[in-house]
């Protein structure tokens, strides 16, 4: 090999090794922020800038920069809440062009609102009461108090010289109350997008609804651990490809 | 303990040619690339047995030319590609059945000589298996799980564990691609969902027995839920115990140059 393809195989080459490492650090910077409830910096420093099908599907779909705005930005960020979502089993897939990449994880993690009384259903986008929530506890806290496993199949775009999330899919493994297992909260309960009600914000905090509505339903199959069925193989591994129009689309 | 990453003694840059310096970062290179295929893999590993499609397991992740390629999850060893095609094609696959290790804390260590690898990971994960019968011994004598609740209220009996497991995995590399050779399971822990593993170390000996043979709710034709090993582990121990202070199972890779040097898991 010529000494200039060899320097240009090797420049790709550590370009995308380069890559893997920053697509990680993409996605556990999402991560990051979504634990902290600043998802509102994610809309801007994660996802997509440039794609009029940029979308989050997480069992309803929320598609294009405006409709992630409306979701993310001033999300309720209560006292005592936390969100945890630990990524772990990466397996990433740099473009051969470079230009996209695709990632799978799956996450441990748990979510958890504790509020002093009752959620209501209240707002224009009418959110169920969750009907998950335990009775009041000694102290006359309702708790939301959940373990939550999730995988994560992502498609990620380079804009402008960075990483950002494109196509995000999210698909639940297993949700559970603290108290319960997974196979008894299936029993109990369908598993549905529902699941998190709409709190009184503790401070009075003026905010939208716990989970605003999606901008539409997901095409994907229906999410979390049931008994009824067995495990869906989804998301779907990514594998070594060359540009995306050869791979599919979470 | 060794050094950690490169162990080459290596010109100074201003020493080496330009040859030289462009076969040092094509090494380098390579390396990275092979650590990143080596992780893909083992995740990929995980992912086939959480969605419980195993068929195509031993051929498309398992060493295809070494009669020694194994996998020992210390309840026996499967050893052989044909060991390992009839324990995982056709495994069953229940409704409600969940397994998963999502692997994280990787050591990986590629050989200098590029055709071996060894790599470390523990998982945290769980496995779930509801049935609405009490097991029962049936085809390849699969023992009853003692690990199995009595029925709840609405008569499902159920193996819904925590299971934490460390992993040591030797890697080699057969035409061109990389692919399991010894792989090795040590359970960290093991509790039913409503029972920490203290208790459960006290009430179970931690062995093999944990997933006794059932019925398939729908008459599934499948092998047996744990099909018999090729032969006994040559260090069955694993698995929280009281009455121990933890292992130092499997053990971690650390740099070496060729795999006649290190040990094999």
């Amino acid at each position: 090999m010529r000494l200039e393809e060899r320097l240009d195989s090797l420049k790709r080459r550590v370009q995308a090794a380069k890559d893997r490492g920053e697509v990680a650090n993409v996605f556990a910077t999402y991560q990051y922020y979504h634990s902290l409830i600043y998802d509102g910096k994610t809309v801007e420093e994660i996802y997509a800038q440039h794609q009029p099908d940029v979308r989050h599907d997480w069992g309803g779909v929320l598609e294009g920069l405006d409709e992630l705005r409306r979701y993310y930005v001033d999300r309720p960020r209560y006292n005592g809440k936390l969100i945890c979502h630990f990524l772990a089993n990466p397996v990433i897939q740099i473009a051969g062009d470079g230009k996209t990449a695709k990632g799978y994880w799956i996450a441990a993690g748990h979510e958890c609102t504790p509020y002093p009384e009752r959620p209501k259903i209240t707002g224009p986008d009418g959110d169920p009461v969750g009907p998950r929530l335990e009775g009041p506890d000694k102290y006359g806290i309702y708790k939301f108090c959940h373990w939550v496993w999730n995988k994560y199949g992502v498609d990620f775009i380079r804009e402008e010289g960075k990483w950002r999330v494109w196509h995000l899919r999210t698909s639940g493994m297993i949700r559970t109350h603290f108290s319960m297992d997974w196979i008894d909260f299936s029993l109990q309960n369908h598993i549905d997008d529902r699941l998190c009600a709409l709190a009184t914000p503790l401070e009075g905090v003026p905010s939208k609804p716990l989970n605003a509505p999606p901008t539409y339903p997901s095409p994907n199959p229906p999410q979390g651990y049931t008994i009824a069925e067995p495990v869906a193989p989804e998301p779907r591994l990514p594998e070594p490809y060359e540009s995306f129009d050869e791979t599919f689309s979470y | 303990m060794k050094e950690r990453g490169n162990n080459v003694k290596e010109k100074k840059p201003e020493e080496m040619t330009l040859e030289e310096k462009l076969d040092e970062i094509e090494r380098l290179t390579k390396l990275a690339e092979d650590k990143a295929e080596i992780a893909n893999l083992f995740a990929a590993y995980q992912y086939s047995h959480s969605v419980i499609l195993e068929d195509e397991t031993p051929d498309r992740l398992y060493a295809q030319h070494q009669p020694d390629v194994r996998h020992d999850w210390g309840g026996g060893v499967l050893e052989g590609l044909d060991e390992l095609c009839r324990y995982y094609v056709n495994r069953p696959r229940y409704r409600g059945k969940l397994i998963c290790h999502a692997i994280g804390n990787p050591v990986i260590e590629v050989a200098e000589d590029g055709q071996t690898a060894k790599g470390f990971w523990i998982a945290i994960g769980h496995e779930t298996i509801p049935y609405p019968k009490a097991p029962t011994l049936e085809g390849d004598g699969d023992p009853f799980g003692p690990r199995t609740e009595p029925p709840d209220k609405r008569g499902i009996r159920k193996i819904i564990h925590w299971v934490w497991n460390k992993y040591g995995v030797d890697f080699i590399r057969e035409d061109g691609q990389w692919r399991i050779w010894h792989l090795r399971t040590c359970e960290l822990m093991r509790a039913p969902y409503h029972q920490d593993w203290v208790d459960f170390s006290l009430r179970n000996l931690i062995d093999n027995d944990m997933c006794g043979l059932h019925t398939p709710w729908q008459g599934v034709a499948s092998t047996p839920l744990n099909a018999m090993p090729t032969r006994p582990s040559d260090d069955p121990r694993g698995g929280y115990r009281i009455d121990e202070p933890p292992l130092e199972l499997p053990r971690l890779p650390e740099p070496y140059r060729t795999f006649s040097e290190t040990f094999a898991y």
